[in-house]
This record gives structure tokens, C-alpha cells and sequence, in this order.
């Protein structure tokens, strides 16, 4: 009975404690004119900040532009300048990788190759989107501002490119070191 | 030979001799013969500025920003339950300033503007930054008065590089 005792006194003692040492205290004495240079605490506010990024795609689809016969089986392909607008918003570094989601269109033949298909952001410079991809951009700080232009271009191919619609996934990821 | 008591009883006697003689002359009264005799002494007592301060806790953490607040000018808020309680016996006022323009760690950069604390549950926002601002002005006496502090914080692109930051707020009671 003792011990049950002492040892509740001694947990509500701890409890005190601890919501003393949470507390700040500050006991101001001033004269009959004032306080004098006043009575403070401080409170230390703290804010951890992660790696945060915002990705804007201008359109979620894209059309390409319709092949003439003459553009099948040229390596020039077909452009589709100026398709969609990509804004990148990062509060640290950032590299931006552009891939197909799958190894080649669906519908259609079946059959056509991501491969076929490229992107540019200057117009002149045509970089894959299958595999792995290729990096469409990167940045060594924060940023709130970059617009890359994306472009495309595609190749036709006689015995692949058969009379349908074909579509295929491009995923732009933005990674932080 | 005189008994112990009886020379506690002449240091007694001498002692009220000394404290009679060393009253104020306005303040004696003679009497003799009256069926009664009374003396008024007025009390003099200064009182001074007092007042005390509890804050609930010594730190704030703030809650995680995500992508949408970065850019926002609502800013997010932090409901803490930091709670300011205020005794003071005169008419006083709160005031709430940073303790340095800018937040610590971080970018470095994060400046103190960008915080933002309330007393009113985020209907009106007051800045920290600079001189700061008032949390209760002219305030009348009180024997304990809690004020509930909440935070908000706005986010930049630029400025809220990943990392942690701290920055300490002062509440002042001044008074008069």
C-alpha cells in the first residue's frame, strides 16, 4: 500500500516535471514608473521544408500531324512543332527525363515502334522517348519558372504504319539529387 | 544578582523606550484621564509593475509544406495549441517580433516576413517581421488572460530550399 503510493506521487511528479520543462516562465519585476525594458519569452518556431515540385503539361493529349505519302520511309520524318508546353517549378536542383510508357504504340498495326518517335525543345535537336528516354532538362537551383516547348516527330514505315490510330504514353519525370 | 528574567524584562522595557522616542512627533498622543485614547498612523505602501508570462512551449514546429502551398499568398497554417498566458497589474501591451529578419538553416534567405502568427483563429493575420506588431494593446490588468497563437507560413520557389528551418519570435509585455 506503500508502495503504491510512493510510486503514484512519484509518477505525478514526473508528470509535473515534464510539463514544467514545456513551459517557458518569465517573472517581471519593474518600479513604482514601469517595467523598465519589459518582459519577454520567446517561442522558436521551426519548419522543415522537403523537396517539393510542380509539374504543368499544357495538354494531357497530343495530336500528331497526319503522314502524306510522301513522308513514309524518310529518316526526316513528320514535325509536329510547338506540340505542348512543359512549366517546371522546384525549390531544389532537378533533372527532367522524358520516356514512352511502353515499347511501342498500341493500336493500330500493333506493331509500331516507340522508337519512331522523338521530341525536341529547340526545334533543331531530336532526342528518343524510348528505352530509358532522354533528359529533356535540368536545373542546378530552385526555380518558378522554366517553359520547355516540346515538339515531335514521327517516322512512317510502309509495312508498319497501317491505316489506324495509334497512341502511345510519354511520361516526363522530374528526380532530385 | 538580578534574575535572567528580570534582566530580559529591562532590555523589553528599554527596547519600547527607544521605539517610542524614535516616532514622529505629530504622531505622539498624551493621555490622562480620558476614558479613552486613540492614535491614527498612515500606512504608506508603493506598489510596483509586475506581470508574468507563460508560454505553453518553448518551440513550434510547423506543419510540412506541399506542393500546392509553394507560391500561394494564404499561405498554411500551423492550429498549434500554443497557448500565452498573462498576468500583469497594470495596463499593458503584447507585442510580437521576430528575433532576426531572417529564419536560420535552410536557404538561409527564408526572410521573416514570410511568417505570419493570429489570435483569432486565422481570421486576421499579423506580421513578425520588422518591429513586429501588437497582440493586445492597452490592455487592462488581469490575473490571467490566455491568449491561443497560431502560425502561418507562406512558401517560395526560391527561397524554400529543402532543409530545416527556425526562427524566434519574442512576445514582449510592456507596461505602462
Amino acid at each position: 500500500m506503500k508502495f503504491a503510493r510512493l510510486f503514484t506521487a512519484t509518477v505525478a511528479l514526473l508528470a509535473a516535471s515534464g510539463t514544467a520543462q514545456a513551459q517557458v516562465t518569465q517573472n517581471c519585476n519593474g518600479n513604482a514608473v514601469g517595467l523598465g525594458a519589459g518582459c519577454s519569452v520567446t517561442n522558436t518556431v521551426t519548419s522543415t521544408v522537403p523537396f517539393i515540385a510542380r509539374l504543368v503539361l499544357s495538354s494531357a493529349t497530343t495530336s500528331l500531324t497526319a503522314p502524306v505519302a510522301a513522308d513514309f520511309g524518310t529518316v526526316a520524318g513528320v514535325n509536329t512543332p510547338a506540340a505542348i508546353t512543359l512549366e517546371v517549378r522546384t525549390n531544389s536542383a532537378y533533372s527532367l527525363n522524358a520516356a514512352a510508357a511502353a515499347a511501342s504504340f498500341a493500336g493500330g498495326s500493333g506493331n509500331k515502334q516507340a522508337s519512331s518517335l522523338t521530341f525536341t525543345t529547340d526545334g533543331s535537336t531530336y532526342r528518343p522517348v524510348s528505352g530509358t528516354g532522354s533528359v529533356l532538362g535540368t536545373g542546378g537551383a530552385a526555380t518558378s519558372s522554366p517553359l520547355f516547348t516540346i515538339g515531335d516527330k514521327t517516322l512512317y514505315v510502309w509495312v508498319i504504319d497501317t491505316p489506324g490510330a495509334y497512341t502511345l504514353g510519354i511520361n516526363y519525370t522530374l528526380t532530385a539529387p | 544578582m538580578p534574575t535572567r528574567v528580570s534582566r530580559l524584562s529591562g532590555v523589553i522595557v528599554a527596547l519600547m523606550a527607544t521605539l517610542l522616542s524614535a516616532s514622529p512627533a505629530g504622531a505622539q498622543v498624551t493621555c490622562g484621564g480620558l476614558p479613552g485614547c486613540s492614535i491614527s498612523i498612515a500606512a504608506a505602501l508603493t506598489n510596483s509593475y509586475v506581470a508574468k508570462l507563460v508560454l505553453s512551449s518553448a518551440t513550434t514546429t510547423l506543419i510540412a509544406p506541399t506542393a500546392a502551398a509553394f507560391g500561394s499568398p494564404a499561405g498554411v497554417n500551423s492550429p498549434t495549441a500554443l497557448m500565452l498566458t498573462v498576468k500583469s497589474n497594470a495596463t499593458h501591451t503584447i507585442s510580437v517580433a521576430a528575433a532576426a529578419a531572417a529564419f536560420s538553416g535552410g536557404s538561409g534567405i527564408k526572410p521573416a516576413s514570410a511568417l505570419r502568427y493570429t489570435t483569432d483563429g486565422f481570421a486576421t493575420l499579423k506580421g513578425v517581421s520588422g518591429t513586429g506588431s501588437a497582440l493586445v494593446a492597452g490592455a487592462a490588468p488581469t490575473a490571467g488572460t490566455a491568449h491561443a497563437i497560431g502560425y502561418n507560413t507562406t512558401y517560395a520557389w526560391l527561397t524554400d530550399t529543402p532543409g530545416s528551418y527556425s526562427l524566434g519570435i519574442t512576445y514582449t509585455l510592456t507596461a505602462p
